[in-house]
């Protein structure tokens, strides 16, 4: 079964089309869909199990979800029809933007061709980005660097997927607006990242060979409720599109974070991670004994982050105020976690 | 797992608790506790109140001690006389209570469909009608089947049996009991090819998830080499199966016997699941009981 030929030279950013499909796949079943559930393989560490893209449950039927960011032919398919079967499962949907003929499939497996809408990406883009102040303050000195990814690629143009700044001095939302413009004039970005150390050479962050002159750099905090509870509880698109256990679990861990920074002295700022979980940033200059003893203090109250993005000299991270590829919702401030609901998203 | 534990919380806040009390309470990290009991309270399962979290309806109750040694006594005097020629042994009556007892309120047994793989003890009577969870009793003996039908009809409760030969389940299990059940509790011979089929049976029984849960009474006796080769023989297979043992529960049941044998509850969870392989492979089922491993009529 295909639905429709798709679009067959578009290559999408892999982790905004997943995201994406796995939502459209969400509404099109009407029904509870587990996302990216690792396979329960004795003797294999958690993190290196084979992961699922989607898995769901029809009467004692088991189908598997799979996407593709890229069009599949034949071959293809059937490579994933094997996979299906080998992992014990009775059906296959495998969503991909398009399918080239012949793309035969056999009577347990769907083909559902999926092109994202990038029209309210385009839109928000193209006006100055609602970039909460206490960020812009922080860049206002310089020295920050900034990269995004493209939504999509192929077709006419042959753009790179990360597009790193060109200008060294970004220092306002409008300069940050008209960089992207710039540099992907026909292009939308997926992600938007930054990383808030501040660097003598921004540029030192394109390549994680070259060597880094810090000037300083903030506490932040990558919390993500997948990365926290998924090991108990498989990730479930509501109805909204979103994992309420993501937001549960991210919540009780940011406000450990937030409440072991205030404890420090110190101001955090939150922000929705426009997906799964929250951003906690101390914009401070912060000594490195000082941020030994927080880090500390966290591992102690059994707060569960990202290490890379609170350890790493030059983290980079989705810049708050900029859209989620894949939800198509704002990294907002959050005001207040206990009241914090994620607004409806523009995108699907 | 979530509705195991959504559950454990609302028993535990048949009291007002607070959320470090509940947490401790019922072995969970917080963050689990927090998340669920925002959930239970969002749906009004569970109220806020001034002195903690309380269930916001009584939840149902698990029997004391007393009321299972009450029906223990009305059970005991009943069970036929042990078969040797099945390596039947009984259980002493505090045991039976204790086990009846961990698989209640450890085990939640009155909420998950439980199968006994031979039950001339009894245990099925103390654990059924206690929840809507189903209780199956599979035996190859049919006076233990026929008494266990007549006790639970005096008791009021319900309980399923299954006359099975265990011998030969190479061909896969009666479809009422094969990968249906949630708990599958057993009390194997006590051969290594007995032991290792009963546990291999029991598996077979299991519904393919993760929480499934085996709990095999393996025989120990203090300086008794082969208890403890038969407790690490079937430990071995239980691994090499994607099972983690969760309990070795040592000394937990003591029998009426001459030898004064004691077995240890093993307690294993499904912790990957493998549709594709076979559970009897590299098992025989010719002797499993020790008369007929030792050739004794």
């Amino acid at each position: 079964m295909t639905d429709s030929a798709g679009t067959l030279s578009a290559r999408y950013d892999a982790k905004m089309y997943e995201v994406r499909a796995l939502r459209f796949a969400r509404r099109r079943l009407g029904r509870p869909l587990e996302v990216n559930v690792r396979l329960p393989v004795h003797g294999v560490p958690y993190a290196q199990r084979p992961e699922l893209d989607g898995a769901f449950s029809e009467g004692a039927r088991r189908y598997l979800v799979e996407v593709k960011a890229h069009a599949l032919d034949g071959d293809a398919v059937a490579r994933q029809e094997t996979r299906a079967r080998d992992l014990g499962f009775d059906a296959l949907v495998l969503i991909a933007p398009g399918f080239r003929q012949p793309a035969r499939a056999s009577s347990t497996t769907a083909l559902w061709a999926f092109e994202p809408d990038l029209e309210p990406l385009e839109r928000a883009y193209a006006r100055p980005l609602s970039i909460p102040s206490a960020v812009v303050r922080w860049w206002r000195p310089g020295g920050v660097h900034f990269r995004f990814t493209l939504a999509r690629r192929g077709g006419a143009t042959s753009a790179r997927r990360t597009l790193n700044q060109v200008d060294k001095g970004i220092r306002t939302r409008e300069a940050l607006r008209r960089e992207i413009a710039r540099l992907a004039p026909r292009h939308v970005p997926a992600f938007v990242m930054w990383s808030p150390t501040r660097l003598l050479f921004p540029k030192d962050a394109f390549d994680r060979r070259r060597p880094k002159h810090v000037r300083e750099r903030p506490l932040v905090f990558d919390v993500d409720g997948h990365a926290i509870h998924r090991a108990f509880f498989p990730c479930v698109l509501g109805d909204d599109g979103l994992c309420a256990d993501c937001i549960g679990f991210a919540r009780v861990h940011a406000r450990r974070i937030v409440a072991c920074l205030s404890a420090h002295g110190l101001s955090p700022e939150v922000f929705f991670s426009g997906r799964s979980g929250f951003h906690v940033y101390a914009f401070a200059r912060i000594e490195d004994e000082r941020r030994a003893a927080i880090l500390r203090d966290l591992t102690l109250a059994r707060v569960i982050h990202d290490g890379v993005i609170a350890h790493t000299r030059v983290p980079i991270i989705n810049l708050p105020g900029s859209r989620h590829g894949g939800t198509g919702l704002e990294l907002a401030r959050v005001e207040s976690l206990e009241r914090f609901r994620p607004s409806p998203a523009e995108t699907a | 797992m979530r509705d195991r534990l959504r559950r454990r919380i609302l028993r535990a806040a048949s009291t007002p608790r607070s959320l470090r009390q509940i947490a401790t309470a019922e072995l969970l990290r917080l963050d689990h506790a927090e998340v669920l009991v925002r959930e239970l309270l969002a749906e009004g399962s569970l109220v806020e109140r001034a002195d903690g979290f309380a269930a916001a309806q009584p939840g149902p109750t698990r029997p004391d001690r007393a009321a299972l040694e009450e029906r223990a006594r009305h059970v005991i005097g009943r069970r036929p006389a042990p078969d040797p020629a099945l390596d039947q042994v009984h259980l002493e009556a505090p045991s039976l209570v204790r086990r009846a007892e961990w698989l209640l309120h450890t085990e939640d047994a009155p909420e998950r469909d439980v199968l006994f793989l031979g039950d001339d003890d009894f245990t099925s009577l103390l654990v059924a009608g206690w929840g809507p969870g189903r209780v199956v009793v599979a035996d190859i003996d049919r006076r233990v089947l026929d008494e266990v039908g007549a006790l639970a009809e005096e008791l009021g409760v319900e309980v399923e049996r299954v006359q099975l030969d265990l011998r030969e389940a190479r061909g896969g299990l009666p479809p009422e009991i094969a990968r249906v059940m949630d708990l599958v509790v057993t009390d194997p011979p006590y051969t290594e090819a007995g032991a290792l089929w009963f546990t291999a049976c029991a598996s077979a029984a299991l519904r393919p998830r993760l929480e499934s849960t085996l709990a095999i009474a393996v025989p120990w006796l203090v300086r008794e080499h082969w208890s403890d080769e038969l407790l690490a023989a079937v430990q071995a297979w239980l691994l090499r199966r994607g099972f983690v043992l969760t309990d070795v529960l040592r000394s937990f049941g003591r029998y009426h016997s001459d030898d004064a044998i004691q077995s240890s509850l093993v307690v294993a969870r499904q912790a990957a699941l493998d549709a594709t392989s076979d559970p009897f492979e590299g098992l025989d089922p010719a002797r499993l009981y020790t008369r007929a491993a030792r050739g004794t009529p």
